[in-house]
C-alpha cells in the first residue's frame, strides 16, 4: 500500500505549483476578478500544456491520465485561485469520458481536451450557480446516474466570485442523453473537492507566513496560542480533507467498492472545511485580512461558491447515509444498553 | 497512489483472520480488573500465535512488521470485535525504548517476558507539578554508591496496580537546565518504599494511580540510556506511544460508531434528518481518521522516520470520540444516563480523551511548532 502521490504524480504537482506561482499570481487573479474576465494568457498557457485534456484518453487528444493526476492539477489551480475556465472544462471532459458513447466522445472530447471549447457541469436538481458555465460552449447536465450533454449556452450569473464566470442552465432537457454512469458524478465530486482543498491549503499557508512575521506586543502574533491553535486546527481539518480527497480519487479511479461513498465524504467535508479554513484565514490576518488587497477574499469567495455546487455538505451526508445502509450487510448485535 | 494491500499484507491478513476466528476471546467481563486480566490473557494467546508484538524485530520475538502490516493487524482485531491486548505500555513503549537505549543485559532480561505477559509495565512520567510540562519532573534520585535513592510522587500512572516494572523519569541534577538533569530508570515495583494508591476517576473506576516513593533504592544498572539523558529517552517513549495511536484508536472509534449506528437503526432514529446528518458527519470524521492513519504510515515509511503527525491523529480521535459520546447521549434518550448504561460510561470516559496522552492544547502547540513551523511561544 502506498497512500501518497507517486514520484510521477509529485512531479506533476511540483510542475503545476511552479507554473502557477509564476503565471497565476494574486495580481493576475485580482485583475481578472476586477475586470470580470478570465486570465486569457494563463488559459492559453494551460491549453499549451495540455491541462484541459489531462484526464481525456489519448485517442481523443488528451493525456490519458487518471483521476489522481486530475485531482492534483485541480488542487493546484485552487491553490493558485487561478482565473481560467479549466475547472469547468476538465469536469465536463471527465464526465463525458465515463458517460458519453464513443460517438459522442469522438464528437466532443477532442475540442474540450484542446481547450477550444470550454465546458461546465451542472446538476439538474439544482439552481446553484455553475462555475465556468457563464461562457461555456458545452454543458453536461447530470441527473441521477445519467445526464445530458448540451451546446445551449447557460444564463450568465454575476456572483461574489468574479474570478470565474458562473451561469445557470436554461433548459436542463436540452441536448442529447448520455449513458448511465455513477462514475461521472463521483469523478466531478472528487475534482471539485480537490480544487477546494487547494483553496483552503493556500489560505492556511498564507496565514502561517503572515502571522509568523506580523508583530504585536513586540512578538510575532503566531506566538499567541489563540492564533497558533486556530491554524493548528485548520491543519488538522485539512489533514482529514487531504486523506478523504485522495482516497476518493484513488477509489473512483480503480472502481473500488467504496468509491461513491468516498467521493460523497470528500465533497461533504470540503464543502464545509474549505469555507471554514479560508474564513479562518481572514480572521487570522486581522484587519488586513478584510481588505481587498489581502487577496484572501478570492479564496474565501470561491470556497463559498463551490460549497453547494454539485450538492452541499448535507446533501452528500444524506447520500452517504443511504450508501452506508446498503453496505451494512451484517447486523452488529452488540449493544451498549 | 495505490491503496491495495501487497501480496504479503494480504497473506498475513488472511492468516490472522483465520487465527482470530479460532482464538477469539469472546465478550469482555464488565468488571474493570477482570477486564484487564482478560486482555492480558489475550496478549498471552496472541503471543502463542506469534502476534503479540508485530512491530518488534524477530530477534526479540516480533515479526519485524512494517507499520502498515501492524495497521492490518489492528484492523483485523477491530473487524473481529477482539480487544486491543493489555500491557501496551510494555509492547509499544517500554520495549522499543529498551531496544533503542538499553544495555544488552537489559534487553535480555526484560524484553521476552513482556510478550509472555509475565511482566506488566507502567509509565511513571507525570507528577502533580509536571503534567504537560514533563521537564518539570521533581521526583529526585540521589546517587549513593551503586544505587540511587528515589523520593517523590507520580500521578496518572495507568495500570500501576498490576505492574511489575515502571518506566521512571526522575531528576538527578538540579544544577543544570530542567530537561538536562533527568535520568530514566527501570523501577522494580516490588522494591520497598513504594506506595500505590488508586485514583478514583469520575467514572467511579480506577484506571490510574498515584505512586509515592519513600527512599526507594534502584541499582545503578537499572538506568536506561545514561545518567542525565532521561529527556531524550523519554521522548523516544512518547514518540512510540503516539505511533500506535493512529491504528489503535481509529479502531476504538470505528467499533463505538458501529455500536451507535446499530442502536440508531434498530430504533428508527435515523429517520430524523437532523440525527441522520449528525451521525453521518461523525462517520466521515471516523473514516478521515482511519485514512489519515494509513496515509501517515505510508509517508513515515517513505521518509524512514516517525514524525510529529501522531499528534494530529490524537487530536482527531479525541475530538471525534467526544462528539460521538455526546451525540449518543442525546439521541439514545433518558435511559442512556442510567448509572449502569454503557452509553453513560463512554460519555464520562470520553472526558479524559482530550487530556490523556498529551492534552489537545499541548498537541496543538506541537502541530503549530513542529508541523506548521510557527514561531514558538517562548
Amino acid at each position: 500500500m502506498r497512500f501518497m502521490l507517486s514520484d510521477e504524480q509529485s512531479a506533476i504537482q511540483d510542475m503545476a505549483r511552479e507554473v502557477l506561482a509564476a503565471e497565476s499570481t494574486f495580481d493576475r487573479v485580482r485583475s481578472a476578478g476586477e475586470e470580470r474576465q478570465y486570465d486569457s494568457e494563463l488559459w492559453a498557457l494551460q491549453r499549451s500544456m495540455g491541462w484541459p485534456g489531462v484526464g481525456v484518453p489519448q485517442r481523443w487528444g488528451g493525456q490519458g491520465l487518471g483521476l489522481v493526476e486530475l485531482s492534483v492539477i485541480a488542487e493546484e489551480c485552487g491553490y493558485a485561485c487561478s482565473s481560467t475556465p479549466l475547472l469547468g472544462t476538465i469536469l465536463a471532459a471527465t464526465s463525458l469520458v465515463s458517460a458519453a458513447s464513443s460517438e459522442q466522445c469522438e464528437r466532443y472530447l477532442p475540442s474540450l481536451a484542446a481547450g477550444e471549447v470550454r465546458g461546465a457541469v451542472a446538476l439538474t436538481a439544482d439552481s446553484t450557480p455553475v462555475p465556468d458555465a457563464g461562457e461555456a460552449g458545452l454543458i453536461v447536465v447530470l441527473e441521477g446516474s445519467g445526464g445530458r450533454v448540451s451546446l445551449q449556452p447557460a444564463q450568465p450569473v454575476e456572483t461574489i466570485d468574479p474570478t470565474l464566470r458562473y451561469g445557470r442552465v436554461v433548459d436542463p432537457s436540452a441536448g442529447e442523453p448520455l449513458n448511465q454512469s455513477p462514475i461521472a458524478y463521483d469523478s466531478t465530486l472528487v475534482v471539485v473537492s480537490a480544487h477546494q482543498l487547494g483553496l483552503a491549503q493556500r489560505a492556511l499557508d498564507l496565514s502561517v507566513a503572515y502571522t509568523s512575521v506580523r508583530e504585536q506586543f513586540g512578538v510575532p502574533v503566531a506566538t499567541f496560542q489563540a492564533v497558533s491553535h486556530r491554524l493548528a486546527q485548520a491543519h488538522v481539518d485539512l489533514t482529514a480533507a487531504r486523506s478523504l480527497v485522495y482516497h476518493a480519487a484513488w477509489a473512483v479511479q480503480v472502481g473500488d467498492s467504496e468509491a461513491s461513498a468516498s467521493a460523497a465524504r470528500a465533497k461533504a467535508w470540503l464543502a464545509e472545511a474549505s469555507r471554514t479554513v479560508t474564513g479562518s484565514a481572514i480572521h487570522a490576518h486581522g484587519g488586513i485580512g478584510f481588505t481587498w488587497e489581502a487577496n484572501l477574499h478570492w479564496l474565501f469567495k470561491r470556497a463559498t461558491m463551490l460549497g453547494p455546487y454539485l450538492g452541499g455538505a448535507r446533501q452528500h451526508r444524506s447520500r452517504l447515509l443511504d450508501m452506508l445502509g446498503t453496505a451494512q450487510t451484517t447486523s452488529h448485535e452488540t449493544d451498549h444498553s | 497512489m495505490d491503496l491495495t494491500l501487497s501480496a504479503d499484507e494480504l497473506a498475513f491478513r488472511d492468516d490472522f483472520r483465520a487465527w482470530i476466528a479460532d482464538h477469539h476471546p469472546g465478550s469482555p467481563p464488565s468488571n474493570v480488573e477482570e477486564r484487564y486480566y482478560w486482555r492480558l490473557e489475550w496478549l498471552r494467546e496472541l503471543n502463542r500465535g506469534g502476534f503479540a508484538a508485530m512491530h518488534w524485530p524477530s530477534e526479540y520475538g516480533g515479526r519485524g512488521a512494517t507499520a502498515m502490516l501492524n495497521a492490518v493487524f489492528f484492523t483485523e482485531l477491530a473487524r473481529a470485535g477482539a480487544p486491543i491486548p493489555a500491557n501496551h505500555i510494555a509492547t509499544f513503549m517500554a520495549g522499543p525504548t529498551i531496544m533503542q537505549w538499553g544495555t544488552q543485559e537489559q534487553k535480555e532480561r526484560y524484553l521476552a517476558p513482556m510478550l509472555r505477559a509475565d511482566n506488566v509495565w507502567c509509565q511513571g512520567f507525570s507528577e502533580p507539578g509536571a503534567g504537560s510540562d514533563l521537564a518539570a519532573v521533581a521526583t529526585f534520585a540521589a546517587r549513593e554508591g551503586d544505587e540511587f535513592v528515589v523520593n517523590g510522587q507520580k500521578v496518572w500512572t495507568s495500570e500501576a496496580q498490576y505492574a511489575h516494572f515502571c518506566l521512571l523519569v526522575t531528576r538527578t541534577d538540579r544544577s543544570v537546565a530542567q530537561h538536562k538533569g533527568l535520568t530514566y530508570f527501570i523501577l522494580d515495583m516490588s522494591s520497598p518504599g513504594i506506595t500505590r494508591r488508586p485514583l478514583r476517576q469520575l467514572t467511579g473506576e480506577s484506571e490510574f494511580n498515584e505512586l509515592f516513593f519513600d527512599n526507594v533504592r534502584i541499582p545503578a544498572s537499572s538506568v536506561i540510556g545514561e545518567v542525565g539523558n532521561g529527556w531524550r529517552v523519554a521522548m523516544t517513549t512518547l514518540m512510540h506511544e503516539r505511533s500506535m495511536i493512529g491504528a489503535g484508536y481509529g479502531i476504538r472509534l470505528r467499533n463505538y460508531l458501529t455500536v451507535v449506528e446499530s442502536h440508531l437503526r434498530a430504533h428508527g432514529l435515523l429517520d430524523d434528518p437532523i440525527v441522520a446528518d449528525r451521525f453521518t458527519d461523525l462517520e466521515i470524521r471516523t473514516r478521515a481518521l482511519e485514512l489519515s492513519a494509513l496515509r501517515q504510515i505510508s509517508e513515515a515509511q517513505a521518509r524512514g522516520s516517525v514524525g510529529s503527525e501522531g499528534s494530529i491523529l490524537k487530536l482527531m480521535w479525541s475530538d471525534t470520540y467526544s462528539r460521538l459520546a455526546e451525540f449518543a447521549i442525546e439521541t439514545v434518550g433518558p435511559d442512556a444516563l442510567e448509572d449502569a448504561s454503557g452509553w453513560a460510561w463512554e460519555y464520562l470516559r470520553s472526558r479524559a480523551s482530550t487530556i490523556e496522552g498529551g492534552t489537545s492544547d499541548i498537541l496543538r502547540n506541537i502541530v503549530a511548532d513542529r508541523v506548521l513551523g510557527l514561531p514558538r511561544a517562548r
